[in-house]
């Protein structure tokens, strides 16, 4: 009984504390890893830490009030998805929580109107449309196969999720890129071509906010990751586990993000759509097939 | 010196302005960013958006039409900011001194902080320059502060 009162809420309680200082370290070592990837020495671990304090520091250039109030509202919806998924809630409105979060940064994208604001944001709704159906389509998968909607059905399955869904879990780390906001689909806020792309206008205060956001954004897709392998592999806990399959998306993510260029949105539109359907689908005979699936 | 003056020094973001000049000191600041300098391991990060620098790095003789783009680019940058002339062009003029079509230097138009000369400049002239620029970064925010309460008493 005290065990189950610390898994269901107490670790997730700390966990949601610490999430974004562990976010924050994670896109340090990111910057450190892919600076010395590039043969530099790069910034201390702590970067991100100075950034946002430093952005605390600074004067707000507020072009209106609007979308002051869609850069919260995205940083609220974000930590909400977070802290569902966290607390075993269902998966279902977890990523439709985490989907309204980016709703909420395309309307703040939108209503500063300026141009690099606009074409971000229009940018960005394309990036859903690509990847909001795949990740749909993969917690359609895991009812499928777990009965229930649920999270903690998954932690009580009898076998990780994995066995089932390789190929829905390859198509996850296809999306992968996509919602950390990294190369190859770092559309929307490419700073080469459209400046930040929504978060252009933010400044100070606001901006820190945002990146804070980041941070714990980061942490919900390594977690939505890690339910794919949620039991214990013979002497190796569950946790263990996903704590090595959070790393190993972590890694993919960096060496992706090193290894490619940016693509364009009609180039990601096409190639992930298709190729993530078909894992998925690929995926749903698999499971019919092989009479696994609980109605 | 407290943690946001500390974190001030360790992240500056710098927006890069070229103002018509010959380009070689854009290449400079450019070197600035490569392994060999690599101005990133100090926190430097390369902005492209005006609301989101501290410090500004002007290269070349600010031309008659670039003078209002670069005042507006002033204006958008959220205080405290700093401004760094960067190369002969910027500081005094260089060559394009008296040339009709130029404003002769940038401190005619905007209030420069720091002055690197050099044409071109070195790349190791333009992270000196930069690490003058963090300490005024502190100052002019501490001189804001105190502005702000000697308005707030005065009010009073």
């Amino acid at each position: 009984m005290a065990t189950d009162y610390l898994t269901m809420y107490v670790i997730p309680l700390v966990l949601l504390i610490l999430s974004p200082f562990i976010g924050g370290l994670l896109v340090g070592i990111d910057r450190q890893v892919t600076a010395r990837l590039q043969n530099r020495r790069g910034p201390p671990i702590i970067q991100p830490f100075y950034d946002v304090m430093k952005l605390f520091g600074k004067e707000d250039k507020i072009v209106n009030k609007t979308y002051l109030v869609f850069g919260v509202a995205y940083l609220l919806t974000v930590i909400l998805s977070l802290a569902l998924l966290l607390f075993r809630y269902d998966l279902l409105i977890t990523t439709f929580i985490f989907g309204v979060s980016f709703i909420f940064l395309v309307l703040a994208g939108y209503s500063t109107r300026s141009q690099f604001g606009y074409m971000g944001a229009t940018r960005e709704l394309l990036q859903m449309l690509t990847y909001e159906p795949i990740l749909l389509f993969t917690v359609f998968l895991i009812r499928l196969v777990t009965g229930s909607f649920e999270i903690n059905s998954i932690f009580n399955a009898s076998q990780p999720l994995l066995y089932m869904l390789p190929l829905a879990l390859i198509a996850i780390f296809v999306i992968l890129p996509i919602k950390a906001r990294k190369s190859p689909f770092d559309i929307a806020d490419a700073h080469q071509e459209i400046a930040q792309g929504p978060e252009t206008e933010f400044s100070g205060k606001f901006l820190a906010l945002l990146y804070i956001t980041h941070f714990f954004e980061l942490i919900f897709i390594l977690w939505f990751v890690s339910l794919f392998f949620a039991q214990g592999l013979f002497f190796i806990p569950g946790w263990a586990m996903q704590i090595f399959l959070m790393f190993i998306a972590y890694v993919f993510l960096i060496v992706i993000d090193n290894a490619t260029a940016r693509l364009r949105v009609d180039q990601m539109l096409k190639q992930v759509f298709i190729v993530g359907m078909i894992l998925l689908i690929l995926n749903l005979v698999y499971i019919i097939a092989a009479g696994r699936w609980i109605a | 010196m407290s943690l946001t003056e500390l974190s001030r020094k360790k992240s500056p973001w710098v927006l890069h302005v070229g103002t018509g000049g010959c380009n070689g000191c854009d290449l400079e600041i450019l070197a600035c960013l490569t392994p060999r300098f690599d101005i990133s391991r100090f926190g430097v990060m390369s902005t492209g958006n005006p609301k989101q620098a501290d410090v500004m790095l002007v290269v070349g003789p600010v031309t008659l039409k670039y003078r209002n783009i670069i005042k507006n680019l002033y204006e958008q940058m959220p205080d405290p900011k700093v401004v760094i002339a960067v190369g002969t062009c910027a500081s005094t003029g260089g060559i394009y001194q008296g040339v009709y079509s130029t404003c002769g230097s940038l401190d005619k138009v905007l209030p420069v902080d720091v002055y690197v000369p050099g044409c071109n400049v070195r790349p190791e002239a333009i992270i000196d320059g930069l690490v003058l620029a963090l300490d005024i970064l502190n100052e002019k925010e501490r001189k804001i502060l105190e502005e702000k309460k000697a308005k707030a008493k005065g009010a009073a």
